[in-house]
């Protein structure tokens, strides 16, 4: 019997216990506005005046306590300043354009944003029944991968790859092409990525493979590949329970893959923390993954926010990347997304914060949210240095913001409307 | 299980609106809480409170028609916010609740259906709802994504790692 079966099984027979219930029990004095009308009516003649007068007295102590208590509390903490747009100054250190996936309830667009001015210079939406599954881009600023998938049948998803090219100048928006990729059906979810020179793209995809197992695959292809010719190089790792790999991207040159794996302190039924960064050269020969790569970081050991007291020195990355110096790894924080938040007194809110890649030890704080601001930080975008980062912050009680830091200083970029949130995993904006 | 989909009856007032989808979708939500929190009495506060709530906002219901996936989030956030009291609550006491069936629960379900149950409600929230929603009450990705206020994306993900550790914490439970 599969686990679905099981679960069917299990929670149809504790379903079935739920026989009777009691009756609901809707208040009789809610006041829409028809019963307001009516009841004013009822009231007029001789308690006319008693009839308005006691409610505006009501009203009238009632707005003095509320300006009361804004003033007090005005007083006992500082206003909460908007952040700043970003200015010109930093605009020019962070790619011109960027991808981003928007939803509208069950409408899908992919749309590219010129982040100078906020415009949308592509928009469209997703062809036929396919679901848009992500995006990423390249380092020339010009080029972005979309993935997306459709269920062929019951059984059987079908992933298609494209890659869409920019071409800033009047006339042509961009192009379009598909490249050819084998073995994808059925994977869960799928990633590709161009290469710094535009050579290869690398395909990661994970999938069940067992009842406790999920197994990523890596495949590398050359990037104008149209016909299905096959993979260059494919690369395979197993877990138990979670992702054996996560936060692909390639480095420095068209022949270094990075990725962060889970921190091998972390066991149990929470997710877990991607803390350690390993390097893959895509010239080694295919076969086992975590044999054919190095690890190049070992982050600070995770603690959840729901297992002890709060430590800065114990994060849990909800997605870490490497400066492309090599220098320096940023580390978004994850909190109270997939766990509880239960630090005592919300001791403090999700954060970017940086690690030199040689000693592991906590550097710097890039920036910190207010406490109990809670959520996934997904870095997307570092300069040379990580002095300059762009972030995604799907916050679990905000909407999905975009946001720079440069200089020690947090300012905002334009995002479209709806863009598809919620995932904390980076794959629906890329820079 | 499958996700109740009928229109609403027309030509009533708001009391006998909310009553007559009372009458027809309350069961199967209190299901569904049943499922998200362990025991009947808090499923049917919590479903009581959303259909207080949509009685309430009922004028400011742009589509009538979507009163049932209002109904559905609703529930769905009531679970959430148990989740979170219990969570606060568990925080402060010296011993570690134990997953307590009810005594009903403990008499009729056999004892596979009780593990099955026990790790369904170890899964963090995100994962129960979608594991529920698709693969209890059969919805697409598309309605589950809308219930849970997320994305495709996070549905199709969220299912899979729901099912990934219940099936990894049912073989513990068998292990041990």
């Amino acid at each position: 019997m599969s686990i679905e079966d099981r679960v069917r099984a299990a929670t149809r027979a504790r379903a079935d216990l739920v026989r009777d219930i009691r009756p609901l029990t809707l208040p009789g004095d809610l006041l829409f506005s028809d019963d307001r009308a009516e009841r004013a009516g009822r009231l007029r003649g001789a308690r006319q005046v008693r009839a308005w007068v006691i409610p505006l007295a009501v009203a009238a102590v009632v707005v003095a306590l509320a300006l009361t208590l804004v003033a007090v509390r005005h007083a006992a903490a500082p206003p909460q300043e908007p952040v700043p747009a970003a200015p010109s100054a930093v605009l020019a250190k962070i790619p011109r354009y960027y991808a981003v996936i928007t939803q509208d309830h069950s409408t899908q667009d992919f749309t590219i944003v010129d982040d100078r001015t906020g415009a949308k210079v592509v928009d469209f939406a997703a062809p036929g029944n396919d679901t848009l599954d992500s995006v990423s881009a390249s380092a020339d600023d010009r080029t972005f991968i979309l993935t997306s998938s459709t269920k062929v049948n019951q059984d059987t998803t079908r992933w298609t790859v494209r890659k869409i090219r920019l071409f800033p100048h009047p006339g042509l928006a961009f192009n379009e092409a598909a490249i050819a990729v084998q073995d994808t059906d059925n994977a869960v979810h799928l990633n590709a990525f161009l290469s710094p020179g535009g050579r290869e793209v690398a395909v990661e995809f994970d999938r069940l493979t067992g009842p406790t197992t999920v197994t990523t695959t890596i495949q590398t292809y050359h990037a104008t590949q149209s016909s299905s010719s096959g993979p260059l190089r494919t690369w395979t790792a197993s877990a138990h329970g979670a992702a054996p790999i996560g936060d692909l991207s390639w480095h420095g040159n068209d022949q270094t893959l990075v990725f962060s794996t889970p921190d091998a302190a972390v066991s149990g039924d929470r997710p877990p923390a991607y803390n350690r960064e390993r390097a893959l050269t895509t010239t080694a020969p295919s076969g086992d993954l975590m044999a054919a790569s190095r690890v190049i970081f070992s982050g600070p050991s995770s603690l959840h926010a729901f297992s002890g007291p709060y430590s800065p020195d114990a994060v849990s990355c909800a997605a870490l990347h490497i400066t492309p110096d090599g220098q320096t790894a940023i580390c978004g924080t994850r909190t109270g997304v997939d766990v509880p938040d239960a630090r005592p007194g919300c001791t403090a809110g999700a954060s970017l914060v940086a690690y030199p890649v040689r000693s592991g030890q906590r550097e710097r704080v890039l920036f910190a949210y207010p406490p109990c601001e809670t959520g996934n930080v997904v870095p997307l975008w570092t300069d040379t240095t990580g002095s300059t980062v762009v972030s995604e912050f799907p916050g679990k009680s905000t909407r999905t913001v975009l946001r720079v830091v440069s200089g020690g200083k947090l300012y905002s970029l334009p995002l479209p409307a709806s863009p598809r949130d919620g995932t904390g995993d980076g794959n629906g904006i890329a820079f | 299980m499958k996700p109740p989909t009928e229109a609403l009856p027309q030509g009533l007032d708001v009391t006998q609106q909310v009553t007559a989808l009372y009458q027809t979708h309350s069961l199967g939500l209190v299901k569904l809480a049943v499922l998200m929190v362990g025991d009947q009495p808090t499923a049917e506060d919590i479903v009581q409170e959303a259909f207080l709530g949509l009685y309430r906002r009922w004028r400011a219901l742009r589509d009538a028609d979507r009163a049932l996936g209002y109904l559905r989030s609703s529930v769905l956030n009531g679970c959430r916010a148990i989740h979170r009291t219990r969570y606060r609550r568990q925080a402060i006491v010296l011993d570690p609740p134990t997953d307590m069936a009810s005594a009903e629960e403990e008499a009729v379900l056999a004892e596979a259906h009780r593990e099955v149950l026990a790790a369904l409600r170890q899964l963090p929230d995100r994962q129960r709802e979608a594991v529920v929603l698709r693969h209890i009450l059969d919805m697409t990705e598309a309605q589950a994504a809308e219930t849970m206020g997320v994305s495709q994306g996070t549905v199709k993900s969220a299912t899979s790692r729901g099912l990934a550790n219940l099936a990894r914490l049912l073989n513990q439970k068998g292990a041990r």
